[in-house]
């Protein structure tokens, strides 16, 4: 569907001036920390599994996977600021895929395993942001993750956390820029801005949403949807060892096993505490094992000593 | 086994797999196939991590495995041997363009007329592309720390400073071949020397005042940074890629835009002073919450 040159830029202009109103709430939260070596200052939302602290609520089975999920950067934003995001986003890609030659409704997903989970996180991503379920909106809410950035020197780079498969990999930008006023000058992130790149009151700071998809989602839900198809005794899977490993993934994914030894590492002082006083417990021929000190890892090292600490461990926790 | 396996510890079940010889390795794979990223901490993802695709150098010559210097094809892009120079289309041009544009056809697309086409070497000898491939790796180390680049800038002088539309946005182009061409590649040669080998053009996107969407394809494997037009990087540059397309999108458009080869799709605004005026109206004093 290609709409009229009008419709395009009247759509555009509206959603550049939405991007400049939202500015002045998102840029307190423009770190360049986040962007790593790049020294690129922006901010950045959706899914992830960067963040350490996350994983012992997205634990999915023992051996240490973990679910994606939602950074929490703009969590402490007014809600209608969020909402003005979701539709900023939605209304972007709605806008890319109406003028290109796409006939797909981008959030129109199969009934495979998979798809339903994406559609799943989708969802949740989308009320995350204060928005309704029955949203018409959300068909083309198509985004796994998004960053207001300001472009200024970008690197070259590849942009590695994005979806690699076929016809995931699709990255949306809308650039806009920022008038940039007393006000927001007092705002110090936007000052730290202008003194880096020579600007001034009056002067324009180009902001650019972009919206990704991103490898963890996809990676998530492709395993999902393998881990469902041997529980529910799919066709597809004809090995002779399906009953048997039913049950094995069955007892993998109860997190909340006594043999979930990742847990042990959520809270580090507590276990190097507990292996403190098992190292006692080796000089005294009590517990024949060794240890180490390092992230869990279904290595031999940790197994041989998983194996012969096991029921100690469970009477200590 | 004298027990039901659902009553078994999982690690039980893991040694009983072994000694009996389950496809341990089938299980481990259907749990962690795909999930390269977030399994990033356990060896056992690793086992199964899918390889990152390569890139195939399009290789003509079986010269290559021997000694010899081969000859290497410009991986036969779609436009090879032209320049595409886009960057000053008439207003005529840009009224005309209502549909979507293929700058690669000429019987669609209303911006290909006066176009600019500048022959360029075709060929390439290996050893040419290995020097470039190695400047191309400085370039990059250079280029990874921005906050260096504007250090030597003469920051107190705002009018050298160089602005943000003095920049390009520049994207790299692939064309990957799978053909039977990769069992010829030296095996020497990493992954980041084939990718380097596969860019076949680079798309330079001007910075503009206006405002612009544009979705594309793929940038998880292509790079893309920004260029300051006419400084002794840009020109570095050019002169690392002069075996390759560069192609150029207008710095004025009032439509959409589509280039399907790159795998690029964009629209630009029109009324550029009216965009101002309403962002400097619609300053954030002026935010309507929700609407």
């Amino acid at each position: 569907m290609i709409v009229a040159n009008d419709q395009i830029s009247s759509h555009i202009s509206i959603f550049v001036i939405i991007t400049s109103e939202l500015f002045p709430y998102f840029a307190p939260f423009m770190d360049v920390t986040v962007s790593r070596e790049r020294h690129i200052p922006c901010v950045s939302g959706g899914y992830s599994n960067t963040n350490p602290n996350e994983y012992a609520n997205n634990r999915v089975n023992i051996v240490g996977s973990y679910r994606p999920f939602l950074l929490k950067t703009l969590e402490s934003l007014d809600i209608s600021v969020k909402q003005r995001i979701a539709r900023l986003i939605a209304g972007t890609i709605k806008l890319m895929h109406e003028n290109g030659d796409r006939t797909d409704i981008p959030n129109s997903y199969g009934n495979g395993e998979a798809d339903k989970e994406r559609c799943k996180l989708n969802l949740e991503f989308w009320i995350s942001l204060g928005m309704e379920v029955d949203d018409p909106l959300f068909q083309f809410f198509d985004a796994e993750g998004f960053s207001f950035i300001s472009e200024y020197f970008v690197c070259f780079h590849k942009d590695t956390q994005n979806d690699s498969k076929k016809d995931g990999d699709e990255t949306i930008s809308l650039k806009s820029r920022v008038l940039i006023t007393e006000e927001l000058s007092r705002i110090s992130k936007v000052g730290k801005l202008m003194r880096r790149y020579c600007l001034k009151v009056g002067d324009y700071l180009p902001i650019s949403l972009m919206i990704y998809s991103r490898k963890c989602v996809s990676a998530f839900c492709v395993r999902h949807s393998k881990v469902q198809s041997v529980f529910s005794g799919s066709p597809f899977v004809k090995h002779a060892s399906r009953k048997l490993t039913c049950a094995i993934l069955d007892a993998l994914h109860d997190t909340e096993s006594v043999q979930n030894y990742s847990k042990l590492w959520d809270n580090d002082d507590s276990f190097l505490e507990m292996l403190h006083s098992m190292k006692s417990d080796v000089n005294s021929h009590q517990c024949s094992t060794k240890f180490a000190s390092k992230l869990p890892s279904f290595s031999k090292d940790v197994s041989n000593w998983y194996t012969k600490s096991d029921h100690r461990l469970c009477r200590r926790s | 086994m004298t027990r039901q396996c659902r009553n078994f510890s999982s690690f039980d079940l893991l040694m009983e797999c072994t000694f009996s010889n389950i496809n341990l390795f089938q299980l481990f794979k259907t749990l962690t196939e795909g999930a390269s990223s977030d399994l990033s901490r356990e060896p056992v993802a690793q086992l199964v991590l899918p390889r990152e695709e390569e890139l195939v150098i399009d290789l003509s010559n079986p010269g290559l495995i021997c000694d010899e210097e081969p000859v290497i094809r410009n991986f036969e892009s779609s436009c090879a041997g032209k320049m595409h120079d886009m960057e000053t289309p008439t207003t005529n041009h840009c009224q005309a363009a209502s549909r979507p544009i293929s700058f690669f056809d000429p019987q669609r697309s209303a911006l290909n007329e006066n176009i600019t086409i500048r022959s360029i070497s075709e060929t390439l000898s290996l050893s040419q592309l290995c020097d470039k491939f190695e400047l191309f790796t400085k370039f990059l180390k250079s280029n990874s720390d921005q906050k260096l680049k504007l250090q030597k800038l003469p920051k107190k002088n705002r009018l050298n400073y160089p602005k943000y539309t003095d920049q390009v946005f520049a994207i790299a182009l692939f064309q990957a071949k799978e053909t039977a061409a990769q069992k010829l590649t030296p095996k020497n040669k990493t992954v980041p020397f084939k990718a380097f080998a596969a860019i076949s053009g680079w798309m330079f996107i001007p910075r503009t005042d206006e405002s612009l969407a544009y979705s594309c394809l793929d940038l998880d494997s292509k790079y893309h940074g920004s260029l300051v037009v006419d400084s002794e990087e840009y020109k570095e540059f050019l002169e690392m890629f002069d075996h390759v397309d560069i192609h150029k999108l207008p710095k004025t458009c009032d439509s959409f835009g589509s280039v399907p080869e790159v795998g690029l799709d964009y629209i630009q605004g029109r009324d550029k002073g009216n965009l101002t005026d309403l962002s400097a109206e619609l300053r954030y004093v002026n935010l309507r919450l929700g609407k």
